[in-house]
Formats: C-alpha cells, structure tokens, sequence
C-alpha cells in the first residue's frame, strides 16, 4: 500500500481527537495519522498518543497554517507518496478520505478539496462540472445521525464564503465552490510544493490561489460537514470582519506574486 | 543663545546619548542604531543654527519652518514604522521555521529514545 500521511492540525481539542484518530485508523488502517499538537494548553497531545496517532508538538501556538506546514514537511522527510488533511474537532468524516485520494491515486489531480456545497451528481468523484443552484442532494451512504448532525454554515458564513467562491471563481477561471474548506488531500507534487511555503493564518483561499500559480491540478469533490465535537471554532464574531480583510488581501495580492515551483 | 535653542541642543544630545548608551549595552543592533544616530546629529544641527530650518521651509515652499519640521517628523515616523513591520514579519517568519525543525527534532529524538529502549512518552509509533 502506498504510504498515506493523514494530517490533523490541533489546538485544544481534548474532548474530540481521541474520536477523530480512532475513526480514521477504523476508515483507512493503512495510514498513518499525525497530529500537529499548535502549542495545546490541555492535554490534547496526549489524547492523541493514547489514541495511537504520532504526535507533532509545537512549543507554543503558531497558527493553522504553520501546524499543517509541519506536517507537510514531516511528510516530505519520511517520504509519504500522499497527504489528506482533516480537522481535528470532528467535523470531517474519516469515511470520505478514501474519495478524496481517489483521484490522486489514479493521477487525475495533484490537490483534491472536499467541497460542502458540491452535489454529489452519481459517483462520489463528482467534478467541478456540477451545476449551480438546486437543493444540495444528501451524499449516499450517510448514516441517519450523521445526516442530523449535517453542518449548515451561519448566514454571516455562508455570505463570505460565498463572497470568496465567486471572486476565487473569476481569478482562477474554474469554478471554486468551497474555498474554506479544509478538508484537502495532496499528492507528492503538491506536498513538496506546500512544504516549501505555506500561509500562516487563515491559509485555505490562500493555498487555492497558490495551487492555481503553480499549475497543480485542483478538484474538488463532495463531502459533508458534521457539527463540532467540542472546543470552539477560532473565528469569533468579533474578528472575522478582518479575517475576511486579510483573506481578501492575501487573495488579491497572492495573484500578482511570483510563486516558485 | 535663546532659551529655546538651549533646550533643543540638550535634548538632541540626550537623545544622542541615549542612543549610543543603548548600543554600547547592546539593547539596540548596530543596524538599527545608525538612523538613530543621524536623526540625533540632524536635530543637533537644526538647534545650533536656526537658519538651517528656515532655509530648508523655503527650499520646499512651506512658510513656516516649524511645520517643515512636522512634515519631516511624521513621514520619518512612517517609514520607521514600516520598517519595524518588516522586521518583525521576518523574524515571525524564521520563529515558525525554528518552530517546525525544533518539533521535528523532538519528534526524531523521541522516536530514537523508545528504538535503543530509554522509554519516552507513550503511545508514541513509529512510520509503519
């Protein structure tokens, strides 16, 4: 078996990662998981070495960005062939992983990102060609407590995602539907790459302008978003009006830098 | 001397002196240091001779010489500013990097520590 790096970046997730390792060691038992403890202040590292993951420890917190970087480097040293990244609170399903390298293990694509607002048309490898508007029709195979559990963005979230998709849309010129999801899986291409430079904060819109630069190939496929665990969500309220500031930014000013490859 | 001119060469030579104090202590980098240094000597000047103030208003149209002095005052602020923001995203740059190694580093450490049998902390497993 090709060797499988599933990355889980952290930071105080004691109730939840324990959860998430053991459900991706069920779902894919010929990875390995690593999770990038980014400088817990509880004992989130040690769950997850109970759990049986390998863990990464970040002296102190240093942003989403740069625990997922390190793990791109750690799989860039020990030579995995292919990298998913998930989150470490729950609210991705360990079960769609499989989906998600698909494409990459048939060489289709160098980058796959699951998408939350991608309708799974037939085959779960569904394209980017999906067409616009309809009601999200409900992926096969999700369980009736998962299907309560579904995550459906805040309006206030759904408007700046929405805002992202479509000016990512028009830069890229391929439709972009779920810029923030950080549900990715890389291939060696893309890991080494993104192992050489990566955005330290709020990184996701970041990465697809920089996938786009650097010519890899991006698809993204559908998945579903389950409600957290536990812990709290890093973007509050009050600074996610200049997260958006910053996204846009680094978005705008990401397409006029020179990217190496 | 007026009473004025007094006070602005003692306090361009006490923030001369403060600045060569700082660098003699090494709080402040030699780098750093030498914009400070001019900016001390060009204040001490300006105290010395008035007219050089005034001459400078006129050579750029501004009709008071003080607010000559404002104008320069503010766009040097800016761009030391500027240039501390830069430093410091080059430095928050090579603190991730040094984070990262040092992680990796444990990592190995920890990794070796349990192959020659000297334990570590548990659960931890190798690449299979």
């Amino acid at each position: 078996m090709d060797k499988i790096l599933v990355i889980i970046p952290v930071y105080n997730e004691t109730k939840s990662i324990g959860g998430v390792v053991r459900d991706i060691r069920a779902s894919l038992p010929g990875a390995d998981v690593l999770v990038v403890n980014d400088g817990s202040t509880d004992d989130t590292s040690g769950e997850a070495r109970q759990s049986g993951a390998m863990v990464l420890d970040l002296p102190c917190n240093m942003g989403l960005g740069v625990a997922v970087q390190s793990g791109l480097i750690f799989a860039q040293d020990r030579g995995y062939r292919f990298v998913a990244r998930m989150d470490g609170d729950g609210q991705h399903r360990p079960t769609e992983l499989r989906a998600l390298l698909a494409p990459l293990e048939k060489g289709e694509a160098d980058m796959v990102v699951g998408s939350r607002f991608l309708k799974a048309v037939s085959a779960p490898s569904a394209s980017l060609r999906a067409g616009p508007g309809g009601p999200i029709k409900k992926q096969e195979g999700l369980t009736a407590s998962a299907r309560l559990n579904e995550y459906r963005p805040s309006l206030a979230r759904r408007i700046g995602i929405g805002l992202f998709s479509g000016l990512l849309s028009i830069l890229l010129g391929t439709r972009v539907t779920d810029p923030n999801s950080g549900l990715h899986a890389m291939n060696h291409k893309s890991i080494s790459f993104f192992a050489k430079e990566y955005p330290p904060d709020y990184p996701e819109v970041e990465v697809r302008v920089m996938a786009h630069k650097a010519g890899l190939v991006v698809r993204e496929i559908p998945s579903t978003m389950l409600h957290r665990t536990g812990g709290v969500s890093s973007i509050t309220s009050l600074n996610s009006v200049y997260i958006v500031l910053e996204m846009l930014t680094s978005t705008i000013v990401g397409m006029f830098r020179r990217v190496e490859r | 001397m007026a009473r004025i001119q007094i006070l602005a060469v003692l306090a361009s030579l006490l923030l001369m002196f403060l600045t060569v104090e700082l660098i003699r202590r090494k709080y402040l980098e030699e780098k750093y240091a030498l914009v400070w240094l001019l900016t001390c000597i060009f204040f001490l000047l300006c105290s010395i001779n008035l007219e050089i103030l005034s001459f400078l208003a006129r050579l750029t149209g501004i009709l008071v010489p003080a607010n000559f002095l404002f104008l320069l005052a503010f766009f040097f602020l800016v761009v030391i500013c500027l240039s501390l923001t830069v430093v410091v995203s080059r430095e928050s740059q090579r603190q991730r990097r040094l984070t990262q190694e040092l992680s990796m580093l444990k990592f190995n450490l920890e990794e070796i520590k349990k192959r020659v049998g000297l334990g570590g902390k548990g659960g931890q497993k190798g690449p299979s």
